[in-house]
């Protein structure tokens, strides 16, 4: 009962927020998008593919100075198409995010709809321009599941300069669908008719205190039961820290994530799965632009990059034996040419490792853009 | 269920009471005439003049900046203590990843930049282009330093397109007043 005198006090708090500063952002809508085209060839030898791999279009409007909607629709591996047996094949048309954002002013402002929960960098920012690399780190698809969005709604803001906030309630995760290889990525509901039976928090905090240097932690917490009495109470708790910083033309990103589910050997008996107690990860990239020493009056920029990526969703196991090819590790090093600060081609090399050996290696190769 | 009619009937009361009892707003003018007596000096009076661009101007506007105005007027606050002008306010507006940023320039007499000011920032993400350690970036700049993110500008990770835009619109607004201060009073 106390969340309700909450929820009424939060209510009561915003209209006082309300100073709209009457410059008149006009009803307006606007379009823009991002893509980007892979070349991944695995092994060094063997011949790769070329794939379109996503192909993403924003759409918004302006509704008045405070209300607005954002939107993005996602086309991946180009197309779907029906097979004979009814079924279909190829890649995925999704909606990532729309929501009503509702800005009071810079100290708080509202979104509802399919939101994307603030957990490290790609998620939040996943324009391929943005990162270094043709594919997204590991560490974000696998331990943290990017491209994350659900059903939610919830505040956002600045509490003082420099430090802003989110905080929303979103549908939850569906433990029957967790696994021993990719975590909890295949318990995203997507807001494909999500259960609202397990409420989630989840929330950021963010510190910019100079330009250069951006620090954040994150959270995201609930119930995965989906009201399945066999699983107990089981819960999933994720902690996520950030951290970003550039000094002239080097910068630094390292990003880390631990995952803990309580009752997991429930799961497992309920599922038949291979659920961890625990999962974590976390990778460190540096990079630096060489453009400036060749060319000083350029305005592009030529990034030679190095990561290296550690995680092991099955960190912490009861009831079983732990797969040690779950427990791995990538060096990618490579270069991002950027004509525009939001076009990029990039080329780079990965080393992928793990505890029992497996060694991989693959070269990719792609073109991104956002506009 | 586990908020009443009641609750949720009494709740929308009060919040329309309490949004009829804050609606004193700032107008533009208002919120320009505030951050002006900020950058130039609370004894700092202001006028407002219009300048007309000639067809020349906005070519040159464009091939300098690679930016225009809409429309063929600006609107200049002008800022003068005592007798003497110490500087000009120029507001505007940039786009961001989908919504307007208003911005306002304080440019001295000089062509160097006094200070920037974020007017309105409609976005949830970006809104660091406000903070004072990215603002005091522009200060003292004029027409002949490179305005360039990544270079002489920092970037903030997670702001690229805003710190991108009003880069640009400082940029435009120097070379107007460059382009234009012979005939501002």
């Amino acid at each position: 009962m106390h969340l309700k005198y909450f929820i009424i006090t939060i209510a009561l708090l915003t209209p006082f927020q309300l100073k709209p500063l009457r410059l008149n952002a006009q009803e307006s809508t606007t379009v823009g998008g991002y893509g980007e085209l892979h070349y991944n060839e695995p092994n060094g030898s063997t011949r790769g593919t070329l794939d379109f791999h996503r192909f993403v279009l924003y759409l918004a409007h302006t509704f008045n100075e405070n209300l607005s909607f954002k939107s993005e629709v996602e086309i991946e591996h180009t197309k779907i198409e029906a097979t004979e047996g009814g079924g279909a094949e190829g890649g995925e048309v999704a909606i990532e995010q729309a929501y009503l954002d509702w800005h009071f002013n810079q100290n708080i402002g509202m979104k509802a709809g399919i939101l994307l929960p603030p957990i490290g960098v790609i998620n939040q920012f996943h324009e391929p321009a943005t990162f270094n690399g043709v594919e997204r780190p590991n560490v974000d698809r696998i331990v943290i599941p990017t491209t994350w969005r659900e059903s939610g709604a919830g505040i956002y803001g600045t509490l003082s300069e420099g430090v802003k906030y989110q905080l929303y309630v979103m549908a939850g995760l569906k433990a029957e669908d967790f696994s021993g290889s990719e975590g909890i990525r295949e318990g995203r509901q997507e807001a494909l008719e999500s259960s609202p039976m397990n409420p989630s928090f989840t929330g950021r905090l963010e510190y910019v205190p100079t330009p250069e240097l951006k620090l954040g932690g994150s959270f995201f917490t609930g119930n995965i039961t989906e009201g399945v009495d066999s699983l107990g109470s089981s819960m999933l708790t994720l902690l996520s820290g950030d951290a970003q910083y550039a000094y002239d033309q080097f910068s630094l990103r390292a990003v880390g994530a631990f995952i803990s589910i309580s009752d997991a050997q429930k799961i497992n008996t309920a599922y038949g799965n291979d659920v961890a107690d625990q999962i974590y990860g976390f990778y460190l990239e540096g990079s630096y632009n060489i453009l400036p020493l060749m060319y000083s009056e350029s305005d592009q920029a030529l990034l030679l990059f190095t990561r290296y990526e550690k995680y092991n969703t099955q960190s912490k196991v009861t009831g079983f034996i732990a797969n040690p090819v779950y427990d791995r590790n990538e060096i990618t090093f490579g270069a991002t040419y950027k004509p525009t600060y939001n076009t990029a081609f990039k080329i780079d090399y990965q080393f992928f490792n793990n505890a029992a050996n497996a060694d991989t290696k693959q070269m990719n190769i792609g073109v991104g853009y956002n506009f | 269920m586990f908020l009443r009619w009641k609750d949720i009937s009494l709740t929308f009361c009060l919040m329309v009471i309490c949004t009829v009892m804050s609606r004193s707003q700032l107008s533009v003018d208002g919120k320009v005439f505030a951050s002006l007596k900020k950058m130039f000096g609370d004894s700092t009076s202001i006028t407002l003049i219009t300048v007309k661009l000639t067809s020349e101007e906005k070519q040159q506007l464009f091939d300098r900046s690679r930016s225009r105005w809409t429309g063929d007027t600006i609107t200049v606050y002008r800022c003068i203590i005592g007798k003497e002008v110490v500087g000009y306010g120029f507001i505007d507006n940039v786009k961001g990843k989908t919504q307007l940023i208003t911005y306002l320039v304080g440019v001295r007499p000089t062509g160097n930049v006094q200070d920037i000011d974020v007017l309105a920032y409609r976005e949830s993400y970006g809104g660091e282009i406000a903070y004072e350690s990215f603002r005091k970036q522009f200060r003292q700049k004029t027409t002949l330093d490179k305005l360039q993110p990544g270079r002489d500008i920092k970037n903030i990770s997670g702001a690229t397109i805003s710190v991108h835009a009003i880069t640009d619109g400082v940029r435009k607004i120097l070379t107007t007043f460059e382009l234009t201060h012979d005939r501002i009073p």
